[in-house]
């Protein structure tokens, strides 16, 4: 599903279908998931249709700058540098092209949003919160679902760091995709043994994948995004 | 009448010429603020919060004023160092007569570097409760609830307790939801969690927290305390607590109304309160039964005794 495809598109699998239908000299988008369904009409005679993840922090609508993926409690050694590999929710967002130009039409997902608190009420941040199993090798996951976190940790300080959360700020947030894996890869330094700084790496997982249409760049003035998060309220 | 002392004679200078300009000017500078608005509110809208919009295009539009009426000066033949002195005195002197606008506006000044509150948060201050819909210099403007426009100087905000509702990033609220004495408290509680796990505002951090909280007259009370984030929070509150409902009746845990156990002391009674034609089934008297004290050992009354009527 994923990728550029000409209008009129549709696709179908169990219990989810997307359709551009033609229809009188304009297009009529259908999308049904899971029972919800989302119609929109466009005045246009013809285009592309782009269909990618996007930073999953859209739905059921945004409300926050990041992404918090939670997994079983972890220690790293002093000095040590590792990567595991954990995963994130994917939502999908579909795209028209049209005369240069780009408009988002629609985001879904498969996966239920649930949202949680960073740090204190007073000081702290709300983020997209997703529970990840840790993996010591990169597993087999529903590209339409979940999306592959690998996630370098860099231990700097002199101590041995328990952790057992990563906080990732969807401004710069890089994701790629093929048909087969939508992956993200970001970086954790430990700067001591409760403050960390998170960051991505813009490069694929793997040869071919392609980059994903961003959301969150878009949104900010250039030249004062951020795309580290200063994870300061603990690990 | 006496003749006015004061002097016009700098408008001796003006003429037609000078009037189109000064027009043209104040046109001119209407017509660059409101471009620039406009032009604002479409470049940016979606880059950066709408508080700190309002604040650049405030900013902007004050910037344009001022530079349209230093541009005018020369045309009235105004020194600006005279005219400083002269504004100097000229704020001392209505100052002093107007205190409480001085008062107004130093408080804004202070609200502006303190910040309690931005534009769109939503807050209470005394009696007033709604979204600031403006921060001006000398007064706050909120638009309630309902709608309503409500305007508050700048010294009662800043002297009044200020509730900012939306201040922090997440804020609590709480239930409380009654269910009968018969009911299994441990399954309401796990269905009531249940529910607002699957709510994706209901933070997952800090966590619910639901527990058995009173035994009160007619329930069982289970009290229900939830995070929100702060800016959807009344979202979240509408919709949980129908939500609980329905599911705890979903599962057999209705919510109990008001309810009183009387028992009459004595038959009579019982036959009192039957409707004239109504056959009372027979129910066999309960022998009354009562301690052997002393105060206590009064015979129960007669039913059928005279003086009865007026019960």
């Amino acid at each position: 599903m994923y990728g550029t495809h000409d209008l009129p598109f549709h696709y179908e699998t169990d219990g989810f279908s997307l359709d551009f239908e033609h229809e009188s000299g304009r297009y009529l988008y259908r999308r049904e998931l899971n029972g919800s369904r989302k119609e929109h009409l466009l005045l246009s005679s013809g285009g592309r249709v782009i269909v990618n993840p996007v930073e999953p922090l859209n739905l059921p609508k945004s409300i926050c700058h990041a992404l918090l993926v939670e997994f079983d409690p972890l220690s790293i050694e002093p000095g040590a540098r590792s990567t595991v590999y954990l995963t994130f929710p994917v939502e999908i967002g579909v795209f028209v092209a049209g005369r240069g130009n780009l408009e988002v039409l629609d985001i879904f997902s498969w996966n239920a949003p649930k949202y949680t608190l960073y740090g204190a009420s007073d000081g702290g941040t709300i983020a997209r919160y997703w529970k990840s199993p840790t993996y010591a090798a990169p597993p087999d996951l529903d590209p339409l679902r979940e999306g592959l976190l690998a996630l370098t940790i860099s231990n700097t300080t002199r101590d041995w760091v328990e952790l057992s959360r990563v906080v990732l700020e969807s401004i710069g947030m890089k994701i790629y995709y093929d048909d087969a894996l939508v992956s993200m890869q970001a970086r954790m330094r430990l700067v001591s043994t409760m403050v960390a700084e998170t960051s991505f790496r813009d490069r694929p997982f793997e040869e071919g994948q392609k980059k994903a249409l961003e959301l969150y760049l878009g949104r900010v003035l250039a030249g004062v995004e951020r795309s580290r998060f200063l994870m300061d309220q603990g690990l | 009448m006496a003749e006015s002392d004061l002097d016009f004679s700098f408008l001796e200078g003006i003429d037609w010429w000078h009037l189109l300009t000064i027009l043209v000017l104040i046109v001119g500078a209407a017509f660059i603020a409101k471009l620039l608005t406009i032009y604002l509110k479409k470049s940016l809208t979606d880059k950066i919060k709408r508080s700190q919009l309002d604040l650049l295009i405030k900013v902007v539009n004050y910037s344009v004023l001022v530079l349209a009426a230093l541009m005018l000066l020369p045309i009235f033949e105004v020194e600006l160092g005279g005219l400083l002195v002269a504004g100097g005195f000229l704020s001392i002197v209505i100052g002093i007569a107007s205190q409480s606008v001085l008062g107004n506006l130093i408080s804004g000044v202070f609200l502006i570097v303190e910040r309690p509150i931005s534009i769109g948060d939503n807050i209470s201050i005394g009696d007033v409760a709604g979204d600031v819909a403006d921060l001006n210099i000398f007064s706050t403007i909120v638009k309630t609830y309902d709608g309503v426009y409500v305007r508050i100087p700048n010294e009662t905000v800043f002297t009044s307790a200020i509730t900012n509702y939306v201040a922090h990033a997440a804020r609590r609220f709480s239930y409380v939801v009654g269910i009968p004495y018969d009911a299994d408290a441990g399954r309401a509680i796990e269905i009531i969690r249940a529910v607002i796990d699957e709510h994706p505002f209901a933070l997952k951090n800090p966590e619910p927290s639901v527990y058995v909280d009173e035994l009160a007259d007619n329930s069982v009370n289970i009290k229900v305390k939830i995070w929100a984030p702060a800016s959807e929070w009344w979202g979240v509150y509408t919709d949980l607590l129908w939500k609980i409902k329905a599911e705890l009746e979903r599962n057999g845990i209705e919510i109990p109304f008001p309810q009183r156990v009387v028992w009459f002391q004595n038959e009579l009674a019982l036959r009192k309160g039957l409707r004239v034609g109504e056959a009372a089934t027979p129910v066999p008297a309960p022998e009354p039964t009562f301690p052997e004290t002393g105060a206590d050992s009064a015979a129960p009354p007669d039913p059928d005794a005279e003086g009865d009527e007026g019960r």
